[in-house]
């Protein structure tokens, strides 16, 4: 059963996706903040990381950029989820080493699960 | 002043300047010549005294020679035999009144007894000269002395002594001494040939005089030192020398010469010194007087040589000048007959002839022209009368006129006043972009002072810049002057204030124009948005922080919405659900849509990634995706047949996606049902043109010009009950301009609406 991460501070949106992905046969993890998914991310060393940016104690730019940095952790694929919509902001996450980014008020919760596949193939 | 004074004036210095000139420099170098000559002259006297006293002395040496020689005396000398000695005795007379002469001849033995003597005498032992002359040649020398006094008669003298032998061969015994005191009278007598004024002086070599030629001077003999005198210094320098200074005798500025003694054959002398001085005053007097009568006799040669030459110059020229000048002004004055009678062949003849010639020429046009004028007179007296009536009008119109400027000052006054009272910086420019009127609000916003900025070109102290890269950005001004037309500023443009400081400001440029409609200068309008610019900026990141926070919640509507009707619900709850996404979807499009505006705020343009990209594509994907919404109104929603199948251009896709989708869904939502909407397409040869046309509802008129405004919805878009934030055409058109595209539209209202944009191809 492949294993993924959360990392969303928001309890409604994270119980959604939540719930849309173990639907779907996955194994879930949720991260309430930064600090915590850093922490996760290394202890269940999951198959993906949904990351939303603004998050409390550490951002998610920054614990994108950590997990890159780790080697028990570089390889996991991350998936950016967020509300920021700036290009600029997407072209950091994409150079930080992003494998998606996408903005959470366009991209209903089957489409989501369809890239979470798409990007662990 | 007269010509002839000027001249004369001039000879007059030139004679005072060459005469004086002249006379003086004759007169000096006369005289030194003389002092030189006469210094020669001295010097060759004094060295032939000197020369005289020595073969004197040298003869005496010789005399003593003689004596010393003489057999009868060194015959009674060696015998001791009276008779002998009463013979000897009488040859020495015999030789005291040939030679010398002597003070005295004395014979000594060796012993130092006198044997005989001219004048008697007893003990030598009480007569240094004697006892030294002695004791010198009785070692076996010839012996003289130096100028010493002589106890005899208390004046200088000289001993001579030689040694007396029995025979001429060499070792053979001293028998005697014989010993000469000279009379010095003898060289007395040699320095007395010097007259006066000149002054001969003997001196020893210590300075002491021993000789002088003149009466007064003869007590300074063996007494006076003159070591100091500066004549005897010159004689220490060389043997014979010249030089003036004051004399040390007499007191006189002298012209001195020494002669230093060298002796003859074997008297090596004593080396005495002989000076003789001229004391110039006296010397040269007679020279004095004719030097000055000569430099006076050039002096007035030189004055009667230039009277005489002032005489001609004035006979040849200054004469007819004068009496050239003297007709001309007689000529002035009015006498008409007057003729100039020189008849020379020079230049002055020429002159006057050309006089004469000109005063015949201007009596014929005096006559011509008072004829003229009497005429001309005439004529006018009737002009008079007309320009009369003229002036007449010309005065009431000019009354009228003056009216008119009256009025017209105070109308500049009236603007002069709006343009300083007005809350906006103004300054005009002329047709050469020069600054004429710079008002009091301008001063304050730029820091400039109007007299600094007026007469000068406004860029060079106007400096309106872009904000995002500080580029320059007087556009606007430029497009009034090339086009005429009033042209707003571009957004977001600084104004670079004197201090260096930056003011963001904004408003526009207008031609002015006079009545014809020509330009003949450029308003310049613009206000301090500074104010203005922190409230925008405050309302967008608000909007764009509500846009974030707005984003969460409808994400999370949007997902449960999502997973309710994936939970099987019954119809109604399906029914109730759908209406919840249909709603959440326009929310999620309007916080999009605010998210854009407030990026278009911000000054931020769209961060357009351009790509490659087939437009066609992009087309078909949005006739797909709106062709349900389309379906819902019974709309045809079609490609034009003219359209190409391949359209490669460089784009964001996401951005030109953007576009299309709100065009097409505008058309949608303004259409009615069964209408038709066509999707065209025309490639040109640098750009490529897109429309979206619809039969719909059209525009208004009196709105067309406010249709890319953002929040403008048409009133007839209300109408039609449709949702719409009235910022879709507002981001469509800055997503085109971010492409360096145009976008405009024709619609008529109940007929439909047409936008077409532009995309620029590749190159």
């Amino acid at each position: 059963m492949q294993k993924i991460l959360i990392a969303e501070d928001d309890n409604i949106l994270s119980k959604a996706i939540n719930t849309a992905l173990k639907q779907q046969g996955f194994e879930t993890y949720a991260a309430k903040d930064g600090q915590e998914a850093l922490i996760k991310a290394k202890q269940f060393k999951p198959d993906l990381i949904l990351l939303d940016l603004i998050m409390p104690k550490i951002s998610g730019e920054d614990v994108l950029a950590q997990l890159k940095k780790d080697e028990e952790t570089k390889l996991i694929p991350v998936l950016v989820m967020t509300v920021k919509s700036e290009p600029e902001t997407i072209s950091q996450c994409i150079e930080l080493g992003a494998k998606g980014y996408f903005i959470k008020a366009h991209y209903s919760l089957e489409e989501i699960v369809k890239k979470v596949q798409e990007a662990l193939k | 002043m007269k010509l002839a004074s000027k001249i004369l004036l001039l000879f007059l210095v030139i004679t005072l300047l060459f005469a004086g000139g002249g006379s003086y420099f004759v007169f000096f170098n006369l005289r030194s010549v003389l002092e030189k000559e006469t210094g020669k002259q001295q010097l060759l006297i004094a060295r032939q005294l000197m020369e005289e006293i020595d073969i004197f002395l040298y003869e005496r040496l010789q005399n003593i020679k003689t004596i010393g020689q003489a057999p009868p005396i060194i015959q009674a000398l060696a015998s001791g035999d009276s008779d002998l000695i009463i013979k000897a005795d009488k040859k020495l007379n015999e030789f005291f009144s040939t030679t010398g002469p002597w003070n005295n001849l004395i014979v000594i033995n060796t012993k130092g007894d006198v044997v005989i003597s001219s004048y008697k005498i007893q003990d030598i032992s009480q007569r240094p000269g004697i006892l030294a002359a002695f004791q010198s040649a009785l070692k076996g020398q010839v012996y003289y002395s130096d100028a010493i006094l002589s106890h005899v008669t208390e004046k200088p003298t000289i001993f001579f002594s030689f040694p007396m032998k029995d025979t001429d061969e060499a070792g053979s015994p001293i028998v005697g001494v014989v010993v000469g005191e000279l009379a010095w009278p003898a060289i007395t007598e040699y320095l007395e040939k010097i007259q006066e004024p000149i002054l001969a002086h003997l001196y020893n070599k210590e300075g002491t005089v021993i000789g002088a030629n003149q009466p007064g001077h003869q007590e300074e003999i063996l007494k006076a030192n003159f070591k100091d005198n500066p004549f005897f210094q010159l004689s220490l320098k060389g043997r014979e020398s010249t030089m003036k200074a004051q004399s040390a005798h007499s007191g006189f500025n002298s012209l001195a010469t020494n002669a230093n003694e060298q002796g003859h054959l074997s008297y090596k002398g004593n080396n005495w010194i002989l000076i003789l001085e001229t004391p110039v005053s006296i010397a040269f007097a007679g020279a004095n007087e004719s030097g000055w009568k000569s430099g006076l006799f050039i002096f007035a040669l030189i004055i009667i040589f230039l009277l005489l030459l002032y005489f001609f110059v004035k006979r040849i020229f200054i004469s007819p000048i004068t009496e050239i000048s003297s007709a001309m002004e007689k000529r002035a004055a009015g006498d008409m007959d007057l003729r100039v009678k020189i008849k020379t062949k020079d230049e002055i003849g020429r002159m006057s002839a050309t006089f004469n010639q000109m005063a015949d020429k201007l009596n014929d046009f005096y006559r011509n022209l008072e004829e003229k004028v009497r005429l001309r007179t005439k004529e006018l007296s009737q002009k008079n009368k007309k320009s009369k009536e003229v002036q007449k009008a010309m005065v009431n119109l000019l009354e009228d006129l003056s009216a008119e400027k009256d009025n017209l000052a105070r109308e500049k006054a009236r603007d002069e006043a709006i343009l300083t009272g007005i809350g906006d910086g103004v300054f005009v420019l002329d047709s050469e972009e020069r600054i004429i009127l710079f008002n009091p609000t301008a001063e304050k916003i730029s820091g400039f002072a109007a007299k600094e900025a007026i007469g000068r070109k406004y860029t060079d102290i106007l400096k309106f810049i872009f904000e995002k890269d500080g580029s320059i950005n007087d556009e606007f001004i430029k497009e009034t002057m090339a086009k005429g037309k009033i042209t707003q500023m571009a957004s977001h443009t600084f104004l670079i204030k004197k201090d260096g400081s930056k003011v963001p400001v904004a408003d526009s440029a207008a031609p002015i124009k006079d009545e014809q409609g020509r330009i003949f200068g450029y308003v310049v309008v613009f206000r301090d948005v500074t104010k203005e610019r922190e409230i925008d900026k405050m309302k967008t990141e608000f909007v764009s922080v509500a846009s974030h926070q707005l984003r969460t919640p409808l994400t999370g509507i949007k997902w449960f919405t999502e997973l309710l009707l994936k939970s099987k619900p019954n119809d109604t709850i399906k029914n109730y659900a759908n209406q919840i996404v249909i709603s959440n979807e326009r929310m999620v499009r309007l916080v999009d849509d605010l998210l854009d505006v407030s990026r278009i705020e911000a000054g931020k343009k769209f961060d357009i990634i351009l790509k490659n990209t087939d437009i066609v594509l992009i087309v078909k994907s949005v006739i797909k995706e709106q062709a349900i919404s389309a379906k819902k109104k019974n709309i045809a929603l079609v490609c034009s047949a003219d359209a190409p199948h391949k359209l490669i251009l460089s784009l964001d896709e996401s951005k030109i996606n953007q576009v299309f989708q709100n065009l097409v869904s505008n058309a949608i939502k303004y259409s009615k049902e069964k209408t038709k909407i066509t999707i065209g397409c025309q490639q040109k040869k640098n750009e490529a043109i897109f429309f979206v046309k619809d039969n719909g509802v059209g525009i208004p008129q009196h709105q067309q010009s406010q249709i890319f405004n953002k929040f403008f919805r048409a009133e007839n878009a209300f109408s039609m009950h449709t949702d719409g934030s009235g910022l879709g055409l507002y981001i469509v058109k800055a997503i085109i301009e971010a492409h360096k595209g145009k976008i405009w539209f024709e619609s008529a209202e109940n007929k439909g609406t047409t936008f077409f944009f532009s995309l620029p191809a590749k190159s």
